[in-house]
């Protein structure tokens, strides 16, 4: 027994340090604690007002704690420029949602901009004299996100 | 803090006085080249965003961080050099600090060679930089997570390569725990908070946030508390070593 002391009280310890740890991440979920966003939302703003469209997620996975307290909840929001160039901006904290799902199906297009996607100067000019206007349907179709009607 | 530092140092030197480490940050730099550039479409994508390069980083660290960190105890152990080192006037966990934080540090320094992913962005485009720190300071946290089960492990065995081995399969478990087809699969049968539970139990699920360039506290948390655990288990691993 006193060989195996220090064994027994160390697999005590290791399993009240994990009951420990996971009490403390589970009531710090309980609370919102976003300790800063680095992302520059005013980029995405400057994408245009005209022809904005509401969009809406899958569902969030995590608690409310982590979501996003910006105006275009629950999904984001997709704009269609005056130079009929598309964007969607998409609201950070949406669980399972990567911005590359949104821009997926038309990024090869005219997608301009969005939180965390800024593309390519190539790209940018392009979709800033191009002329191809993709409905929103058909640019969100196949992704994971849809139209609020 | 003086013998911590005195360890991590020495420690550190040690993996550039032999060719290992140059041999690992080549093939971490090559691997992270690949599956930014070509695996994850990279110029076809036409984003000025490092998602591609942050994407891949569970994965790659699966086998690399594990591989930098199975000779730290393991090492000590065969060569006999264990007994020397917790004989010194030193304290088991200052050791124990001192070696991962070195091994950390390394990690840290591989990371710090992926910046012409970086260069060739902010040349291509104009990205969100804050997204990139926040992924970077992600990744670092990740890389210590995995490091410090690596530690664990090897605390466990004087065999290397069973520390590679144990050390990848805990670690990818704690991805797996958190992979899109594995929630997905667990949703059909157990109840949505079930899902949620294992879910925040996986890597993945934390570092989504500073994909996104989130920084929040629970994502913190959960990386300090893994990395925390790790260590008091290879404290405990050690101590049992000396006393049997």
């Amino acid at each position: 027994m006193k060989k195996h002391e220090n064994l027994i009280y160390g697999a005590v310890g290791l399993a009240a340090l994990f009951l420990i740890l996971v009490a403390v991440n589970y009531l710090i979920t309980r609370v919102p604690s976003r300790i800063g966003d680095l992302t520059r939302t005013d980029r995405a703003v400057a994408c245009g007002e005209p022809g904005r469209h509401d969009v809406q997620c899958p569902g969030s996975r995590r608690d409310e704690g982590q979501a996003d307290d910006r105006e275009w909840q629950p999904g984001g929001r997709f704009i269609e420029t005056p130079a009929g160039s598309l964007c969607v901006i998409c609201v950070h904290g949406v669980q399972g949602l990567f911005p590359m799902e949104v821009f997926r199906p038309f990024s090869s297009h005219s997608a301009v901009c969005g939180t965390g996607c800024q593309f390519f100067k190539q790209s940018s000019r392009a979709s800033r004299t191009g002329r191809i206007l993709i409905p929103a349907e058909r640019s969100l179709a196949g992704s994971r996100m849809q139209l609020v009607r | 803090m003086k013998p911590i530092w005195t360890i991590a140092k020495r420690e550190l030197g040690a993996y550039f006085t032999s060719p290992v480490a140059y041999v690992f940050l080549v093939i971490f730099l090559l691997l992270t080249g690949f599956f930014t550039f070509t695996a994850g479409n990279f110029f076809e994508r036409g984003e000025a965003s490092l998602a591609a390069f942050f994407g891949w980083h569970p994965w790659l660290f699966l086998v690399l961080v594990p591989a930098v960190g199975m000779r730290v105890w393991a090492e000590e152990r065969r060569s006999g050099t264990m007994e020397l080192l917790l004989t010194m006037p030193i304290a088991p966990w200052q050791a124990i600090v001192a070696k991962f934080l070195a091994s950390w540090a390394f990690l840290a320094v591989a990371l710090a060679l992926t910046f012409p992913a970086v260069v060739t962005v902010n040349l291509l485009g104009e990205p969100d930089n804050g997204i990139i720190v926040a992924g970077y300071l992600g990744s670092f946290l990740l890389a210590g997570a995995y490091l410090a089960v690596t530690c664990m492990t090897s605390a466990m065995t004087r065999n290397q390569v069973v520390a590679l081995i144990v050390s990848v399969v805990i670690c990818l478990f704690l991805i797996l725990a958190g992979f899109n087809p594995v929630t997905d699969l667990l949703a059909r049968w157990a109840s949505p908070a079930f899902v949620d539970t294992v879910a925040a139990f996986s890597v993945v699920t934390h570092f989504d946030g500073f994909q996104r360039g989130v920084i929040d506290a629970r994502d913190l948390v959960f990386f300090l508390s893994v990395i925390g655990f790790a260590l008091f288990a290879t404290g405990v691993i050690i101590r049992s070593h000396r006393s049997g």
